[in-house]
């Protein structure tokens, strides 16, 4: 029996942790017990920038990681972040099954390593200490916490607000005090760490999708049998496919929570209101490729 | 012999100088470090509430800062013997089974350093590292990675001069 | 063997730092994992790169820039101002002093360090024992660690992936139980002396003029506390403001700090950093691959088949780390422990981790003043010349009643969280 570890940094309780947890029950059977899975959650085993140097070298055998930090290391990944171009989770999960997105995968062998299949967190909206949003004017020299990558720095520089960099368990009393004005939240994390305690108004803006992607070391993949192959994608697949059904309801379930104890308002149009910060990011993303043909498929897959 | 008073030329002597040199160099690179990061955060905080906008790569940046001094912090205590360890047992030896006591250690520490060398080029070296970048400027972090090989140098000449350093001869610092 | 070569290589004196990656080599060696070593550049690299952990230098400095610029005297002198009418004013002064150091620094040893060379002579003239002096400026030094800023709540919240600034709150009622005791334990003891303890003669200077530079002192807790729980600062951001504060203090307004102290400040800061730095990257290598391979799961395991109950968990966590405090420097042991200890607690008995937090880092903390290796014992015993045997045994009220407020902290959990 081979034992596999895989890393993620989310907290035991996050449906990522949970996908992963899923794989390390069916894995055995799949395989017929020659493979099983231990998995190493909250960034036990360092932050993903490091779990993808130990998938380099084979030290690590998986892992769950952001679209975000991957996007790093394959560019065309940042195509995910194509604000507007999801109308929901689901959207995003249709789009997971065009043929660009196989391709973004496919990049991200020049990093050593295989990329296997998505799953989501929620939908990005915006939470202000004070009021909703109605135009980006409102978020104009606000400072807000985002997840501090290119593609969404991209977006909210644009957009015209102040990124501040501040870790997920100092937002709270950031938000209570004032060292932040709003924060880029999920559902889940905003629930979860009970920002509405500390925040006026929700706006669900629904501006980006928040992927994850599974990826196995090239050399432990390039070890394993067919079999073992077959078996750990068949694990995978069923996974990844429960962990995106999982966010799905949780979504509508999170907006029902949060009913009643913080206002709640939408950006209905998105696409138009938050134009110039849309344009900002295809300027800088739209003539890569992969991308390019990413959101023309998911366009249309959409429909 | 003091460190002042060592002119001649024999393989230890040498030895002995260059781990001296070194660490005055490494004291400088410590002070600008802490004073730079001092500085970065002070901006920043300044940045912040007098002109309203934070520089975005100011924490990543100190963090990077940080890492560099304290692998050239740990480079000076190591010439300085400045580590904590339990020297209940040793202190009661007699003077010549604790120098031995001594350099049996540094040379576990020199073999350590010396693997760790060989580890660390590798790792800088590995194509995985081409694609590590600080994230919020996008420029390449490699180079800040050399650190960790320069440190196993540095660290290692310290502890192989404490290895032949002349019995008696102490570095005994009381900052 | 991994356990043994542990125990043997401290023996021997080397670093602990060094016998920590030696025992991950020979662990590695056992296991036939040497492949592992690849990824200890990286690690170590990765594990002070945190912005979070730039917090320590950053209060070492201010420490030494309150010392070398004269800041921690005149927090004395204006205690002192005050209270010249009242019986026993010098240990009171001494207690209350500490208790504003507390608020500006991180550690207890430099603590010590400087109140042993200010107040015990003080003490001494006034007719008070030396050994007496001596354990209460020891003793208060406890305080420093516990009252926020402590270096050692830093790293216990980098650990642990909870907010320092919670930490750091969850400091400051636990620390102010601890003063209390002390100061009526120092007062009974006093009035048991009754050969001293009449008030000494008030000093030369009138009160406003003594204690101005004692207030103007106050700002920096004031920036520190007030900034990070008003959230203007995170607590890093608040160490670097301080620092300025407190560089412009010493320097332009009092006059004690010069250019050319800045680098003796500045290469004490690099020494001490480097011992705590070193710690944590080593402790983290060794936690890494101890991780990697599944033993603080096994240990969580072993644990958890003891008791069910957390208290019970938690009081026999605070035994051990006593002993281990009796031969590590706390810090080392914090950042060795917490690992493998933490997950679980918080997964298999539901403990907040910041009310465990602050039970270990006080319990660690004791370590200062148990023999036979405790800082905090030699360096005072060292400035003032009392043997430490006999300083083991006057501190030793202390130490218990800081076991009595960690059993506080134990039973009654609001005190880390009371606002
Ligand atoms: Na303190
Ligand atoms: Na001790």
């Amino acid at each position: 029996e081979k034992e596999l570890r895989i890393g993620l940094i989310t907290p035991p309780p996050h449906v990522w942790t949970q996908v992963a947890n899923r794989m390390a029950d069916s894995l055995p059977d799949e395989s017929g017990d020659a493979l099983s899975l231990a998995v190493f959650p909250a960034g036990q085993l360092g932050s993903e920038q490091e779990m993808f140097q130990q998938l380099g070298t084979g030290l690590l055998d998986a892992a769950l990681m952001t679209g975000a930090i991957s996007s790093l290391r394959a560019p065309s990944l940042a195509g995910w972040f194509t604000p507007y171009l999801f109308e929901d989770v689901s959207a995003a999960a249709a789009a997971a099954e065009t043929p660009a997105a196989q391709e973004m995968l496919d990049e991200l062998q020049r990093a050593g390593v295989q990329g296997l299949g998505y799953t989501f967190a929620g939908m990005r909206h915006i939470l202000m200490r004070e009021g909703l949003i109605e135009t980006p004017d409102d978020l104009v020299n606000e400072k807000i916490r985002i997840v501090p990558f290119p593609a969404m720095q991209t977006w909210w520089q644009a957009v015209g607000a102040v990124p501040t960099p501040v870790n997920l368990g100092d937002v709270y009393s950031g938000l209570q005090s004032g060292l932040l004005d709003g924060i880029d939240i999920d559902l889940d994390a905003l629930v979860g760490l009970n920002f509405q305690e500390v925040a006026g108004g929700l706006t669900l803006t629904n501006h980006m999708a928040f992927p994850a992607v599974l990826v196995v070391s090239q050399a432990t993949w390039s070890g394993m049998s067919e079999e073992e192959r077959a078996a750990f994608t068949a694990a995978a697949e069923e996974a990844l496919a429960w962990g995106t059904e999982q966010q799905v309801a949780a979504e509508s379930a999170n907006i029902a929570s949060l009913d009643g104890q913080i206002e709640i308002g939408r950006v209905e149009n998105g696409n138009e209101v938050f134009g110039t910060a849309n344009a900002a990011f295809q300027e800088a993303y739209g003539s890569n490729d992969i991308i390019s043909r990413f959101q023309e498929q998911a366009r249309e897959a959409a429909q | 012999m003091t460190a002042a008073t060592r002119t001649t030329g024999t393989a230890e002597q040498i030895m002995l100088r260059l781990s001296d040199r070194l660490v005055a160099v490494e004291r400088v690179v410590s002070r600008v470090m802490v004073v730079g990061f001092v500085g970065l955060i002070t901006v920043n905080v300044g940045m912040r509430y007098l002109a309203g906008r934070p520089i975005v790569f100011a924490e990543e940046l100190a963090a990077i800062m940080l890492v560099w001094l304290a692998f050239v912090a740990i480079s000076i205590s190591l010439h300085d013997r400045a580590q904590i360890g339990v020297t209940l047992l040793v202190d009661k030896l007699p003077g010549f089974a604790r120098r031995a006591m001594e350099v049996a250690v540094n040379l576990i520490i020199a073999a350590i350093l010396a693997v760790l060398l060989w580890k660390s080029v590798v790792w800088v070296n590995s194509p995985m590292v081409a694609f590590e970048q600080v994230i919020t400027t996008g420029w390449k972090k490699w180079p800040f990675f050399l650190v960790v090989p320069l440190f196993c140098i540095t660290a290692f000449i310290h502890v192989v001069a404490h290895i032949l350093r002349p019995t008696g001869e102490h570095h005994e610092v009381t900052l | 063997m991994t356990g043994l070569s542990f125990l043997v290589l401290l023996g021997t004196g080397m670093p602990i730092a060094f016998v920590l990656i030696a025992t991950t080599f020979v662990f590695l060696y056992m296991a036939d994992r040497l492949p592992v070593l690849d990824a200890v550049p990286q690690i170590a690299f990765g594990s002070v790169e945190t912005f979070d952990l730039l917090a320590i230098p950053l209060f070492v400095m201010l420490g030494e820039i309150m010392n070398e610029g004269g800041l921690t005297r005149r927090i004395f002198r204006a205690a002192r101002a005050w209270l010249t009418r009242v019986r026993h004013d010098l240990p009171l002064v001494n207690l209350i002093a500490n208790l504003a150091l507390a608020a500006i620094m991180g550690s207890a040893t430099a603590q010590i360090a400087v109140m042993s060379r200010t107040v015990v002579p003080e003490m001494e003239k006034a007719g008070y024992g030396r050994g007496y002096s001596t354990a209460i400026t020891a003793a208060a030094g406890l305080l420093g660690p516990i009252i926020p800023p402590s270096m050692i709540l830093i790293i216990f919240g980098v650990i642990a992936q909870v907010s320092i600034a919670d930490m750091f709150r969850a400091g400051i009622v636990p620390g102010l139980i601890l003063f209390a005791l002390m100061l009526g334990l120092t007062l009974w003891q006093a009035s048991r002396n009754q050969t001293h303890g009449a008030a000494t003669r008030p000093v030369e200077t009138s009160r406003i003029k003594a204690s101005l530079p004692g207030l103007a002192t106050m700002l920096i807790p004031f920036v520190i506390v007030g900034g990070i729980s008003f959230g203007v600062f995170t607590p890093t951001e608040s160490a670097a403001v301080a620092i300025v504060v407190a560089l412009i203090l010493g320097g332009p307004v009092f006059r004690d700090l010069t250019w050319k102290s800045l680098p003796a400040i500045l290469d004490r800061t690099v020494q001490n950093s480097a011992i705590v730095l070193f710690l944590i990257m080593a402790a983290k290598v060794f936690g890494w691959v101890l991780t990697f391979n599944q033993i603080p799961q096994a240990v969580a395991a072993f644990i958890a088949s003891l008791t069910q109950d957390p208290t019970i968990f938690m009081i026999l966590v605070m035994l051990s780390l006593v002993a281990v405090g009796m031969f590590l420097d706390g810090i080392a042991a914090l950042i060795i422990m917490v690992p493998i200890l933490l997950p679980v607690a918080t997964a298999t008995y539901g403990i907040d981790p910041v009310q465990f937090g602050i039970m270990v880092s006080m319990t660690l903390v004791l370590g200062l003043l148990t023999p036979p290796v405790g800082a905090g014992l030699y360096i005072a015993a060292a400035i003032s010349e009392v043997p430490i045997t006999r300083l083991s045994k006057l501190v030793a009220p202390y130490v218990l009643a800081s076991v009595l407020v960690i059993f506080i902290v134990i039973l009654f959990p609001w005190v880390v969280r009371p606002f």
